[in-house]
């Protein structure tokens, strides 16, 4: 086995709630990580999003959604 | 004649169910599966593949089924050509599957390598941030290849060819490691040496 293709993103960021969703999903399948909420709130604000509980929930269920 | 007739029953074979097994077989069980001899059965598959999803979504047209299924037709047709017992991913965001083709990064100088251990959310988006410029070329998507061997993930620019050949030619030409076959669900190893530049690209981005 050599290197295997394991996420291809759309390149681009037109939903930045579920870009960083299908982030946390993809790293948790490789290593196991789990982010939590201060992790979360720098990638918000890494989209410029703001770090609002009400994003950090909607996250949290894009994860779930994506995780299905 | 003959010659055509042959060509339309080698077209037909290939698009098929079984026809498809054979060629997997046939590429998977040879001496070196990675060998540029098996890029043309690689190719062959890969025709064959996109000719049994286009047949399958011009007879859900011509049945006047939805877009929604259409698309459940095509991924059915898809299901029993790539995995006989079950099974398949689609894309968390678009729930488009980019099932077919060769997947290849032109772009090693857009490459970010991490330890898998060490991967974390935030290398991804400032991957795509960094790469904003490429995003707005279609046919460029982010990709994320993982080296068992050596534990790296690299990140890249990737693209999707339509011929083994031609992504055996870029890979050899931007120095990648390999090349993804989606028809076989490997990857075929085009030179082993580049792994070193990969395992430098994290040494860099950590100095």
């Amino acid at each position: 086995m050599t290197k295997e293709l394991k996420y291809m993103g759309p390149g681009n960021a037109k939903d930045p709630i579920q870009n960083i969703a299908a982030a946390i999903v993809f790293v948790k399948g490789l290593n196991g990580h789990e982010p939590d909420d201060e992790e979360i709130r720098e990638e918000l604000v890494g989209y410029g999003l703001e770090a609002t509980e009400e994003n950090i929930a909607q996250v949290r269920a894009a994860v779930q959604e994506q995780s299905k | 004649m003959a010659e055509v007739a042959l060509e339309s029953k080698l077209a037909a074979f290939d698009s098929s169910p079984r026809g498809q097994r054979v060629l997997v077989d046939a590429v998977m069980h040879s001496d070196d599966p990675d060998s540029p001899s098996n890029d043309a059965l690689r190719t062959r598959l890969y025709v064959g593949r996109s000719t049994r999803i286009a047949q399958k979504r011009a007879l859900a047209r011509a049945r006047g089924l939805s877009a929604a299924d259409e698309k459940l037709e095509v991924a059915k047709a898809l299901r029993r050509l790539r995995h006989p017992d079950g099974g398949f991913t689609r894309h968390p965001l678009t729930e488009d599957e980019v099932t077919t083709g060769f997947m290849v990064s032109p772009y090693p100088e857009r490459e970010k390598a991490r330890h898998v251990d060490e991967l974390r959310p935030r290398d991804i988006r400032e991957h795509l941030q960094e790469n904003a410029d490429l995003w707005e070329e279609p046919g460029n998507y982010q990709g994320a290849w993982h080296d068992p061997e050596t534990g790296m993930v690299s990140l890249d620019v990737t693209v999707v060819t339509t011929s083994a050949e031609e992504a055996r030619r870029i890979a050899l030409e931007r120095n990648q490691v390999a090349f993804f076959d989606a028809q076989t669900g490997r990857s075929v190893t085009v030179n082993a040496n580049e792994r070193g530049r990969i395992a430098h690209l994290q040494e860099e981005s950590q100095s």
